[in-house]
């Protein structure tokens, strides 16, 4: 297994890129069918993925730098290598909330009705994001010890070279990204049914949809962390910041987004 | 109350959807991993050369999946001969990967397992037609011994003699090892590589595991059993986050249309190598 899909006149195009490509597609085929449910303009969603790829990729390069600070400090144009690897997933969605900001400021639109909007494609691509770690192999469970042929419980190979150090000796691990991928997969399955009726205004506030949807791709994320391989106890980084998106989502679903009673101005 | 956006909104223009095509074009060249490639180990960015390592068992016109069609198999040798592939054996692999010998551009091998008779009706006059060399996983206690179907000492000696085929052990009865004890795979490893070095007057440095199965264990038994490396039936491109005892093949099987089958193995390596690896 290698981290290259092809090579294109020496130059090596990865399979992670690749695919973010490829999910960036797809992932602006579902506003186009969020806009016409919801009756608002295509043309501003493409806006806000035309700001995102680029606010995207630098915000995740920056949070991930900034959140391995030791490892830039000395080498300080080292982060301008990109291809070198480090991408934050949670900048990706900085840079994304922040196109959002810039095109909302321009068109003079609801944030909060357009994260409903968006919702989908956000939680597509918390799903495809999660299916990335699981056939890159970044995220593995704790290893599995000679599974045998009548063991019917899954187990991931991860080859030799990618194995986490200090597990070389351990050739199957419990497949925990796959799980995350499925459940990520229902988060974004129940986005799409919650889009349906909402779109005719009949559930929540303007960012209720996205509310729930994300703090659930938080809790679920939480959750799976907690069976991620490790060798340090606590709770980890991404746990951590998975509990806090998910808390503050919450917060924020029932301050804005869960529906109130109906009043005079209704 | 819902606020909901204005009426009349400009198309997108063409400059937006060549500049979305353009970003979509940069991100498979910058976005290499999530996680940081230069200090994580065997995460190379491109883990050298591949060197793509074919399996087959049988080649003859039986209508079995593991017997490929001598036709088939000249129309597969012609396709890697006019793609410039170069051939090369598993010591050159070993020597690449564990002494750092260059490798020619393209590099692959052809390895045949179990040592049926059609390898040397078939097979052996072909790769001698392309120039390329073969090697023959044998079944040592098979040989000369009442099998029908395979090839006797002679024709292994032949071959071996040639140039053209290199055989080597795929142990003595083909028993799954992940089913014996250590002192029956310490016989199976070591009376097989003895039995052909005492025959055929070489030094057998590899061994193919019976039916794929092996484990860590096995693996360390196979090197002390002075193997230099030992193949798998794991799908896959070898290069150096490989390891040299459980070196990945494409098996190549008779289909419908095998050469279509052959080709798209070959071209999709990296995608059917993460399908093949959940184990349930």
């Amino acid at each position: 297994m290698g981290l290259v899909a092809f090579t294109f006149g020496g130059a090596p195009l990865y399979f992670y890129g690749t695919a973010v490509a490829f999910g960036l597609i797809v992932a602006m085929l579902i506003p186009w069918w969020s806009t016409w449910m919801y009756d608002e303009p295509f043309p501003y969603a493409f806006d806000i993925f035309l700001w995102g790829i680029p606010l995207g990729i630098l915000m995740s390069r920056l949070l991930y730098c900034a959140l391995h600070y030791e490892r830039y400090v000395a080498a300080p144009l080292s982060v301008l290598r990109f291809w070198e690897g480090g991408f934050s997933f949670y900048g990706a969605a900085i840079g994304l909330f922040v196109a959002l900001m810039i095109v909302g400021s321009r068109e003079d639109f609801s944030i909060l009705r357009w994260l409903d909007v968006l919702a989908p494609a956000v939680t597509f691509m918390i799903a495809l994001y999660a299916f990335l770690g699981f056939i890159l192999q970044i995220v593995v469970g704790n290893p599995v010890l000679m599974p045998s042929v009548d063991d019917p419980s899954l187990a991931e190979y991860v080859e030799y070279g990618y194995r986490p150090p200090g597990f070389e000796g351990y050739e199957y691990f419990q497949p925990i990204a796959l799980y995350q991928t499925i459940l990520m997969c229902a988060v974004f399955l129940l986005t799409i049914m919650l889009t349906v009726p909402e779109s005719h205004g009949t559930m929540f506030e303007n960012g209720g949809v996205f509310f729930l949807s994300v703090a659930a791709a938080a809790l679920v994320r939480f959750g799976c962390g907690r069976f991620y391989l490790s060798t340090a106890s606590g709770l980890h980084r991404g746990e951590i910041m998975a509990a806090v998106i998910a808390l503050i989502c919450v917060a924020m679903f029932l301050k804005h987004g869960r529906r109130r009673r109906r009043g005079l101005w209704k | 109350m819902k606020i909901t956006s204005p009426r009349f909104v400009e198309p997108i223009s063409a400059a937006k959807i060549v500049l979305f095509l353009v970003l979509l074009l940069f991100l498979p060249f910058v976005l290499s991993s999530p996680s940081d490639l230069s200090s994580a180990k065997g995460l190379d960015a491109v883990n050298g050369p591949k060197i793509i390592v074919l399996n087959y068992h049988k080649i003859d016109n039986m209508n079995i999946s593991l017997s490929v069609r001598p036709d088939d198999f000249d129309k597969q040798m012609k396709y890697l001969k006019d793609n410039g592939f170069n051939c090369i054996t598993p010591h050159d692999l070993y020597e690449a990967f564990e002494e750092g010998a260059e490798l020619p551009e393209k590099p692959f091998i052809i390895t045949f397992d179990d040592g049926y008779d059609d390898n040397y009706k078939n097979a052996y006059p072909i790769l001698k037609k392309y120039g390329f060399k073969g090697t023959i996983f044998v079944i040592t206690s098979f040989l000369d011994r009442g099998q029908q179907g395979y090839i006797t000492w002679g024709q292994a000696a032949e071959m071996e003699a040639s140039g053209v085929m290199n055989i080597e052990s795929h142990t003595v009865t083909h028993g799954s090892m992940t089913e014996l004890s250590d002192a029956e795979i310490r016989h199976e490893l070591v009376d097989s590589k003895k039995d052909i070095e005492q025959r055929l007057g070489k030094k057998v440095e590899f061994v193919a595991y019976p039916t794929g199965t092996y484990n860590l264990h096995i693996a360390s038994l196979v090197r002390e059993a002075g193997y230099l490396g030992a193949f798998t039936i794991k799908y896959g491109n070898v290069d150096r986050a490989s390891n040299i005892y459980a070196i990945e093949r494409i098996p190549i099987f008779h289909t419908e249309d095998t050469y279509s089958s052959f080709l798209e193995r070959l071209q999709y390596i990296p995608i059917f190598e993460r399908l093949g690896w959940i184990k349930s």
